[in-house]
């Protein structure tokens, strides 16, 4: 059976902290037969919470920096104030202190060689390559190649026409829900999981008629609310 | 009428003041990935090749302002509500061939009317992707810059800089690619294209701010496809928890 995940089971999959995190991976390792289909919705929606969380931190640090940056410091007191500073977002943020001390000797290292001038800048590329551990994560989660599912425009207005009164207030919801509906033909039988009651509601009210237009089966598709 | 006037004045201003700045800058990135002769020109004159497009770079160094919005607005068009796929080129090639205004200079600059071998060819696209480079690097500088001035909105100017930093990851796969391999760098170069139009489309108010996120985001999955040798880190998804 193929198996679509939304943003909340891919994001709760890859942190062990989340409240689904041990029924997502269930769901990958029962499906494990199955073919994975993801939305690309879902992987960009995903991958855009992570960077911003990781681009928050960033915010943060280079927030603190300038209040030693213009001062004539040498390279232990500048190291001082960058110890003091990560110090401060630490006790703001105690549940990221591993992250900081990630970043704190990823920062040493770069002011090795580096002005510290230019610390914004490797920040930023640091939180990119930081959130790029999603898709690290994902690939080790599900090594056998899935599918990347993108909007299929040659069916979209019909599915729109037969899903008209469906009103998603969610816009990324709405994407996730045209993207798997637009290519149903090519991915059903499939089961789609969600941590959302409402957008399983949504589903619910919705899905068959799309099943109908491509005349498949009602239980062509699936949607499972995961719940703790 | 200016076309910049539909720029964004709304509360995104650092990044548009930015872009504002680097408008030429970003007209030329566009230009050197279209037209690779236009970056080439010191080095086709010393192959004694310039004699073919000089005059048209000319004219393409003394379009006014308002001519290279026009183009730059034709083109974002192409960008909206569409992901970057293999037609994007040739109606990028169809917009400019319709746009009278550039289309006979553009069509003279072609890299076809070089009689010159792979290798040298390749020394064309090389030299067009380091300028671009180059150009972006001072965008960065610029960004890097504002990041330190504590009443900007950095969020927005890291999005902007992360852009720019994935553009220079392709322009460096693309360098690192031998003359063999010119199918592979034309693709990377018609997504460097595609990918610096769309910056511009945002700066254009054509794309949303949400959009913008998006595409980075599709932009890193490209990146990553390119360096799978990513080192990860249980310590980074503690911020998923924040």
């Amino acid at each position: 059976m193929n198996f679509s995940i939304d943003s909340n089971i891919l994001v709760a999959s890859v942190n062990s902290k989340d409240r689904l995190h041990h029924k997502s991976i269930m769901i990958f390792k029962e499906r494990e037969d199955g073919k994975f289909f993801l939305s690309s919705t879902v992987l960009t929606e995903s991958q855009n919470l992570f960077r911003n969380r990781i681009n928050q931190v960033v915010v943060e640090i280079i927030r603190l920096l300038p209040n030693f940056q213009n001062k004539r410091l040498n390279r232990m007191e500048y190291q001082e104030h960058l110890i003091t500073s990560f110090r401060q977002i630490k006790s703001e943020n105690p549940g990221i202190s591993n992250f900081l001390d990630l970043v704190y000797d990823e920062v040493n290292d770069f002011l090795k060689d580096n002005d510290s001038f230019k610390l914004p800048s490797f920040l930023s590329e640091l939180s990119v390559k930081h959130s790029q551990s999603l898709y690290k994560r994902i690939d080790e989660i599900y090594p056998n190649s899935g599918s990347l599912v993108v909007l299929n425009h040659k069916h979209l207005k019909a599915v729109k026409e037969v899903t008209l009164d469906t009103y998603f207030k969610d816009m990324n919801d709405e994407r996730i829900f045209h993207e798997l509906m637009t290519n149903l033909p090519d991915i059903a039988p499939i089961h789609f999981y969600t941590g959302d009651s409402e957008f399983v509601k949504k589903i619910n009210k919705s899905y068959s008629r799309c099943a109908k237009l491509f005349e498949l089966e009602d239980d062509s598709f699936i949607c499972v609310l995961v719940k703790n | 009428m200016f076309v910049m006037e539909n720029c964004r004045i709304d509360e995104f201003g650092q990044v548009n003041s930015i872009l504002n700045s680097f408008s030429t800058d970003m007209f030329d990135g566009v230009t050197f990935i279209v037209r690779p002769v236009v970056g080439a020109i010191d080095y086709l004159r010393s192959m004694h090749q310039s004699y073919l497009f000089q005059k048209e770079i000319d004219k393409i160094s003394n379009f006014d302002f308002e001519t290279r919005e026009k183009f730059m607005d034709i083109l974002t068009d192409l960008v909206v509500d569409r992901l970057y796929d293999d037609e994007f080129i040739n109606e990028l090639e169809q917009k400019i061939a319709d746009f009278n205004e550039i289309s006979e200079i553009f069509k003279e600059l072609s890299h076809r009317k070089l009689n010159i071998e792979q290798k040298q060819m390749h020394r064309v696209f090389k030299l067009s992707l380091r300028k671009l480079n180059g150009r972006i690097v001072s965008i960065r500088d610029e960004i890097n810059s504002s990041m330190w001035d504590d009443s900007e909105d950095v969020a927005q100017l890291l999005l902007l800089d992360q852009l720019f930093y994935l553009i220079q990851e392709i322009i460096n796969e693309a360098l690192d690619l031998p003359p063999n391999k010119q199918k592979e760098i034309n693709d990377l170069s018609h997504l460097l294209a595609y990918s610096l139009l769309y910056i511009e489309a945002f700066h254009r108010s054509k794309v949303s701010y949400d959009d913008l996120q998006s595409f980075l985001s599709r932009l890193s999955l490209c990146n990553y496809m390119l360096n799978k040798n990513l080192e990860d880190n249980d310590a980074i998804f503690e911020t998923l928890v924040v």
